[in-house]
């Protein structure tokens, strides 16, 4: 009963893991994103992105916000290897700031 | 040391009928959820099976199966569970009561599992993909206690190489999620015994009980868990002969509730014996308790 009762203290804490980017650079649709356990896997190999400077997963959104770093820039295709990698989908890619992007024959 | 009563062991070893199913340590079920390319996910949980039957034989375990899994790549995952167990037996002889026990490493399964088809849509996805792995004879078959060596069905492992296949189905979306896995293994034989093959078909059903709406970032969520698992035993056999009094069939529901973060998962949940139909003097098997984290790396 005790065990029953830590757990729905936890779940009503209503903490949240991560909050809105005030300004991404970049929002990535997700498909395949349903649980906060799953969220984990795509924001670690976005973070793995050279430049990633702040990743954060908005689950009820799908979305992934990206933002870069000061002078760096990132592809759109290095942008949906990473969802792949992690075993989702890209379904909608937005570039916020045209600064980051990079062109595909560039990289 | 005293020399344990010959007659005694004889007749303990009659008596015990057979260990309705060794203590393999698999997660109550298995699940299709995808695991990133390079990403670790390391669990451990505590379970408390149990058998008792006629004559007051009863088995207590206290398994810690630690399980390991690594996303190889987006498709394929390797997984690894490595089980400790601490086991106990009581029974009534006609000497008395007899207390048995042995603690240590049991067999470790390893496998892989890889995904064939996948959908994926906003705030869903379904999954399946097949499985394959192998039981490795890592627990010993030759442990003893202060009464000398125990007998072969309370040992902790097989002496074999138990290879198994199956798949496993996962739907999932915000507020629920249905995985359907069904495993088949085949048990070796190891200095003339062999465990009756298994065959287990796992369901398990959650929905979330809160948050009651997302929101936006990412909340934690509280699920409420039911997990049904039948599973079919064969008997036993020691060289030609089939042990009658071994094997049947179980089936367990698994009330629960999981508590899932982005980094961390904590669960519990009852398994409890709904229908058995073992053969013979088998033992019946006994409500469990499970206790269990989920860590992402």
């Amino acid at each position: 009963m005790a065990v029953v009762l830590l757990f729905v203290a936890v779940g009503t804490s209503n903490a949240q893991d991560d909050k809105r980017l005030e300004k991404p650079d970049i929002e990535v649709e997700v498909g395949g994103l349903a649980c906060p356990f799953c969220a984990y896997g795509i924001e670690k190999r976005f973070r793995k992105i050279e430049g990633a400077e702040s990743v954060t997963v908005l689950l009820e959104e799908g979305l992934v916000q990206v933002k870069m770093k000061k002078g760096t820039r990132v592809t759109e295709a290095r942008l949906r290897k990473a969802v792949k990698e992690a075993g989702f989908e890209t379904r909608g890619l937005r570039f916020l700031n045209e600064d980051v992007k990079a062109d595909d024959a560039s990289s | 040391m005293r020399r344990p009563d010959l007659t005694v062991v004889i007749v303990l070893a009659i008596l015990i009928g057979v260990f309705p199913f060794r203590v393999a340590a698999q997660i109550t079920t298995q699940t299709a959820l995808p695991v990133s390319t390079g990403q670790g996910i390391l669990r451990i949980q505590l379970k408390s099976p149990g058998a008792s039957g006629s004559n007051g034989r009863e088995v207590n375990n206290l398994v810690v199966p630690m399980v390991l899994i690594y996303g190889l790549n987006h498709r394929l995952a390797a997984f690894g569970v490595v089980p400790v167990v601490s086991r106990n037996f009581d029974m009534n002889t006609p000497a008395g009561k007899i207390e048995r026990d042995l603690s240590g490493l049991a067999d470790t399964r390893l496998w892989l599992r890889y995904t064939i088809y996948q959908h994926n849509g906003k705030g869903m996805l379904t999954r399946l993909a097949p499985l394959a792995g192998v039981e490795l004879p890592t627990g010993s078959t030759t442990g003893s206690d202060h009464m000398g060596r125990l007998p072969r069905l309370l040992q902790l492992g097989s002496g074999g190489w138990d290879p198994f296949v199956g798949f496993v189905f996962t739907h999932q979306r915000f507020a629920w999620q249905v995985d359907i896995s069904a495993v088949y293994q085949a048990n070796s034989e190891y200095k003339s015994f062999q465990f009756g093959d298994i065959s287990r078909l796992d369901i398990a059903s959650k929905i979330r009980l809160l948050p009651r709406t997302l929101g936006s970032g990412l909340p934690r969520f509280l699920y409420a868990n039911l997990e049904t698992n039948l599973i079919d035993l064969a008997r036993n056999r020691t060289g030609n002969q089939t042990d009658a009094d071994s094997g049947g069939f179980i089936w367990f529901v698994a009330p629960g509730l999981q508590l899932v973060s982005r980094r961390v998962v904590f669960e519990t949940a009852l398994q409890i014996p709904l229908v058995t139909d073992m053969n013979g003097t088998a033992l019946e098997p006994d409500t469990a308790f499970i206790l269990s984290t989920r860590v992402n790396f």
